[in-house]
């Protein structure tokens, strides 16, 4: 162990929650060296723009970063870009990685997750995912010569992707493996409501439907078959079918994972099992539940590095997350699944438990969204 | 003294802002944000700072 002012915080993963654990550490009083690791060449970004300003800008946009070369000076973090880390050895407080050990007195895992893909779909040209930036550029080039494009997912990434495109004038259908859509993000109301966004911009939405095949040429995709038997024409997919926590790289480390969602399991101070090691952002599984959003991951990142620093916080902020779609402002606050739905008036869904208002869909209803999330906020 | 400058065209009511500087910034009745005080002494300037660059729609700045 290093002397307490030299003592060493290394943060794996560069994206929002690695950033805020680095500004929750120097916030708490870490002064030792923190060394920020990405396994990307850019500098820290963020990646809400990436699915919405960067794939309808006009010109190409650049990468969205989180913070100016300025401000990351006057937190002395060294970033490390385009290193991988392989292997965590929590005996030796090592991180191995593509650029050599890296050694730490405390750790927070940030890797975030990896976008799903489909068998046999990966390698084929303008098929895409969209994680990272390098994924916008390449999709915003498929959009700009594409006129029919096929999306694979219902979600909140497929969605804002089907709006982008359909913004640009092109044939729209969203292919959806279930019979209902954001199942696990909303309640059938609010889906309903939302999935009519859809309908009323003239994307065709297909559910209980999967794709069984895709044929190509050397241009790239033709047409993208079902398995209703329909074949479309399409000049382009994009896949928005979830991210898996990315934890290969603490496979055998004694850093335990979660086995329904497989991320890093740890309690609400983002504290894993393992001394001197904590979690945050897509990657945490903080009390069973990934949050997988913008709001909890930079909330988490913040406390794991102001924990790893010696304060005691707790993560406690209310769910929420923000989408637009066709023009309409689409807001999700507190819990929006297990609990009795009203349409309360025109585009606010409300959710109840009990008797208590717990949660809302907003879609254009900014104002209650608002004060509802107040509400919840002070109940915590 | 800095002046923050809020754009209410671009905010999305996230409240990163609020969170981070509630004497500075409030998201209102109608789900945008509100500059509560505009103008901000050195010795907050740092942490006003921080909560203007979380904004993650660049609807705030910071000027001077």
């Amino acid at each position: 162990m290093s002397s307490f002012q030299n003592r060493h915080l290394l943060v794996v993963g560069a994206g929002l929650a690695g950033l805020r654990a680095v500004e929750g550490a120097r916030g708490a009083g870490w002064s030792g060296p923190i060394t920020i690791v990405g396994d990307e060449p850019h500098p820290p970004y963020d990646r809400p723009p990436l699915s919405k300003a960067a794939l309808s800008s006009e010109e190409e946009p650049g990468v969205p970063v989180l913070r100016s070369s300025e401000v990351l000076e006057e937190l002395r973090v060294q970033h490390l870009s385009g290193v991988m880390a392989h292997g965590l050895d929590t005996e030796r407080r090592t991180v191995t990685t593509s650029a050599g050990d890296l050694g730490y007195d405390a750790l927070v895992i940030a890797t975030g997750s990896t976008a799903r893909t489909l068998p046999g779909l990966t390698a084929l040209p303008s098929v895409h995912v969209l994680r990272r930036y390098d994924d916008a550029l390449a999709v915003r080039v498929s959009l700009a010569r594409a006129r029919h494009v096929v999306v694979v997912g219902a979600g909140f990434i497929g969605s804002e992707i089907a709006s982008a495109a359909r913004a640009r004038g092109i044939e729209v259908t969203v292919v959806e493996a279930s019979g209902r859509p954001l199942e696990r993000a909303v309640g059938p109301l609010g889906a309903a409501r939302l999935m009519q966004l859809h309908a009323d911009a003239g994307v065709r939405l297909l559910t209980r439907t999967t794709v069984s095949g895709v044929r190509t040429s050397d241009r790239g995709v033709e047409k993208v078959e079902l398995s209703t038997g329909e074949t479309l024409a399409a000049d382009a997919v994009v896949l928005g079918i979830g991210a898996r926590p990315a934890t290969a790289w603490l496979a055998g480390s004694g850093v335990a994972l979660d086995d329904r969602t497989g991320g890093v399991l740890c309690d609400r101070r983002l504290a894993t099992g393992a001394p001197g090691v904590w979690a945050a952002g897509d990657v945490a599984c903080v009390d069973g539940e990934r949050s997988e959003h913008w709001t909890a991951a930079g909330e988490q990142g913040r406390v794991a590095g102001a924990n790893a620093a010696g304060a005691g916080d707790v993560f406690a902020s209310v769910p929420f997350a923000w989408s637009t779609w066709h023009g309409r402002r689409i807001q999700v606050v507190g819990e929006t699944t297990a609990a009795e739905e009203e349409e309360r008036e025109d585009g606010f869904i409300l959710y109840r438990r009990d008797g208590s208002e717990v949660g809302a869909v907003g879609i254009d209803s900014p104002g209650p969204i608002a004060r509802l999330r107040r509400a919840l906020a002070g109940r915590r | 003294m800095s002046v923050i400058e809020a754009d209410k065209t671009v905010c999305e009511g996230i409240g990163m802002c609020e969170t981070q500087a509630d004497t500075y910034f409030q998201i209102g009745d109608d789900g945008l944000v509100e500059v509560l005080v505009d103008e901000v002494p050195e010795s907050d300037r740092g942490y006003v700072r921080a909560a203007v660059d979380s904004c993650p729609v660049s609807a705030l700045r910071l000027q001077g």
